[in-house]
């Protein structure tokens, strides 16, 4: 649905140039969660406004539906701009203007509508978004999540096929940001809706995203399914991100256990079986869980185990085999 | 029996001084209609064409600066007679209210387009950002977001503006614009009569306290942060 083939991006700094972004292969295919992770400067946001075009790229091509759309001016480009939604951190909603009046904005903007189909429309999103009551109040009134689901009312106006985020649940509580990531998480399933978002959480990208790549220096460095990140990361700056949704093994690592220790990921109805009690009772090897987590990647349920293997050496051997047999993935740490 | 006027307000002409106010006001409103009608559009080019915005051009803001530096820097004394000729071609005299309302207005616009420009440098940029997500284009972020967003400042520019004009207009007396400035430098200072001095300067600062008070009213009714 939207290509970007060697696409980079310079800017012009009164100390010469700076690259933000690296030239950079990326493909979002229609109706999926697309999540671009890395820490600030990484290039994400970069990334992010070359989709829209609110950046141009300085070289490399953007195709949308296998059009070249770099080029387009005046009218032509604030169309493609209306393929997309765009939320952002900071909600950047017109503060001298009441919730329905910055809802409705879009819809004047485009010009498509007559006045009732307009009210129609805008009076649909407040109730999609939860916000009937406070259609009358001025954004200061509002908390950051009910800012936020203006800001995706207001987004989702004119029907774009496309959502782009950026760091929209960085400045929400946790609480409100699972609510704020539940409700995209609907809206794509509700209307095939193609989300792109940009975060530096690793826990945004496990609870929504189907795909993630990952940002370092103005490149990616790494992408594929949520999973396979998560699951098995290879590049290091994805390695950081994914300890830091499993902080509390680096603790019990530093502790002095006896045994072998070992990282056993599963995924999927796995996690559901009782895989690891069959084995370790079938091999005679005790084993102590030092940390561990269970929990979702979007739609499937995995896990995570850190554990100390007890027993004699070749039964310790033979149990790993087992377990990697079986389809888990473990890793010697 | 003498009056109370004649006790406390010997020399006050109360005609003259009805007709000075009438001269204040009604340059006050000439030139601050006319300071609106350009310092505004000057402003919005200010602030579009300087550096990093939406139609950054160097070269032009920095023409229409140093424009703006020259005739902010330029005592208003010295503006309102090195204007004589111009102001005759616009106006066809070079006296009275309508000599005094060109140099009044070539005084305040820029004052005024600065503050517009500074102003608008206040609209939070991640506005203009949504807007251009939104397939706005230039004038509809002028129109939808930028002024309106701007507006409670915009109404205080122009506040200090009319503040500012009130007193450029006492100097208006130097080309025969009248006013109460003028009554108060030609009979209150010039021929020692207190008495007259001190009402102009009452009647002065209640115009002053009023445009102040109505402009802070209006910041604040028109304020949403």
């Amino acid at each position: 649905m939207l290509q970007l083939i060697q696409a980079y991006k310079d800017y012009q700094l009164t100390k010469g140039q700076v690259r933000a972004l690296q030239p950079t292969d990326l493909c979002i295919q229609q109706g999926e969660i697309f999540g671009l992770i890395g820490h600030s400067g990484a290039g994400k946001s970069t990334l992010l406004r070359l989709l829209n075009l609110l950046e141009k790229p300085s070289g490399g091509q953007l195709l949308w539906q296998g059009q070249e759309v770099t080029q387009l001016q005046g009218s032509a480009l604030s169309g493609y701009r209306q393929q997309f939604g765009m939320i952002f951190q900071h909600f950047n909603l017109l503060s001298s203007q009441k919730v329905w009046q910055n809802i409705a904005l879009p819809l004047a903007l485009a010009g498509n509508l007559d006045a009732k189909a307009r009210q129609a429309r805008v009076e649909q999103l407040l109730a999609r978004v939860g916000l009937t009551e406070q259609a009358d109040k001025y954004p200061s009134q509002l908390s950051g999540g009910q800012k936020q689901r203006v800001g995706i009312a207001r987004a989702l106006a004119c029907q774009p096929p496309v959502l782009l985020c950026d760091e929209a649940t960085s400045a929400l509580d946790p609480q409100t940001t699972s609510q704020i990531l539940n409700l995209l998480s609907e809206l794509n399933q509700e209307l095939g809706l193609t989300i792109v978002l940009i975060t530096h959480e690793m826990d945004v990208i496990r609870q929504v995203c189907d795909r993630v790549a990952v940002m370092d220096q103005g490149r990616i460095v790494e992408q594929g399914k949520v999973e396979q990140v998560f699951l098995r990361p290879q590049h290091p700056t994805s390695q950081g991100f994914v300890a830091q949704a499993l902080p509390e093994e680096r603790c019990a690592l530093e502790q002095q256990v006896s045994g072998l220790r070992i990282r056993l990921s599963y995924l999927g109805e796995q996690s559901y079986a009782p895989l690891l009690s069959q084995i370790t009772k079938a091999t005679e090897v005790d084993f102590s869980i030092l940390a561990g987590r269970i929990d979702r990647l979007r739609h499937q349920p995995y896990g995570q185990l850190t554990l100390a293997l007890q027993g004699k050496d070749e039964h310790v051997a033979q149990c790993v085999a087992q377990l990697s047999q079986a389809g888990l993935e473990v890793d010697l740490l | 029996m003498k009056s109370l006027q004649q006790q406390w307000l010997p020399n006050l002409d109360w005609y003259d001084l009805a007709e000075a106010s009438l001269d204040t006001l009604l340059m006050l409103g000439g030139s601050m209609f006319f300071t609106l009608l350009l310092g505004l559009p000057l402003g919005i080019l200010l602030f579009l064409t300087s550096p990093k915005q939406l139609l950054s051009r160097p070269w032009l803001y920095g023409v229409l600066s140093l424009v703006v530096n020259v005739l902010r820097s330029l005592p208003f004394i010295i503006l309102l007679i090195v204007m004589i000729p111009l102001t005759l071609r616009l106006t066809g005299t070079s006296l009275g209210v309508a000599g005094a309302i060109p140099p009044l207005v070539a005084g305040a616009t820029p004052f005024f387009a600065r503050l517009v420009e500074n102003a608008l440098r206040e609209v939070d940029r991640g506005i203009i950002e949504a807007m251009q997500a939104m397939g706005a284009n230039l004038r509809q972020i002028i129109v939808r977001a930028l002024l309106p967003e701007a507006l409670p400042g915009l109404i205080a520019a122009a506040t200090v503006t009319a503040i500012t004009l009130i007193s450029y207009t006492a100097m208006a007396g130097v080309v025969g614009g009248g006013g109460l400035g003028d009554l108060a430098i030609r009979y209150g200072y010039q021929r020692f009569q207190s008495d007259v001095m001190v009402i102009t300067v009452l009647l002065l600062l209640a115009l002053v306290q009023l445009l102040q008070s109505l402009g802070d009213r209006l910041v604040l009714h028109f304020s949403r942060r």
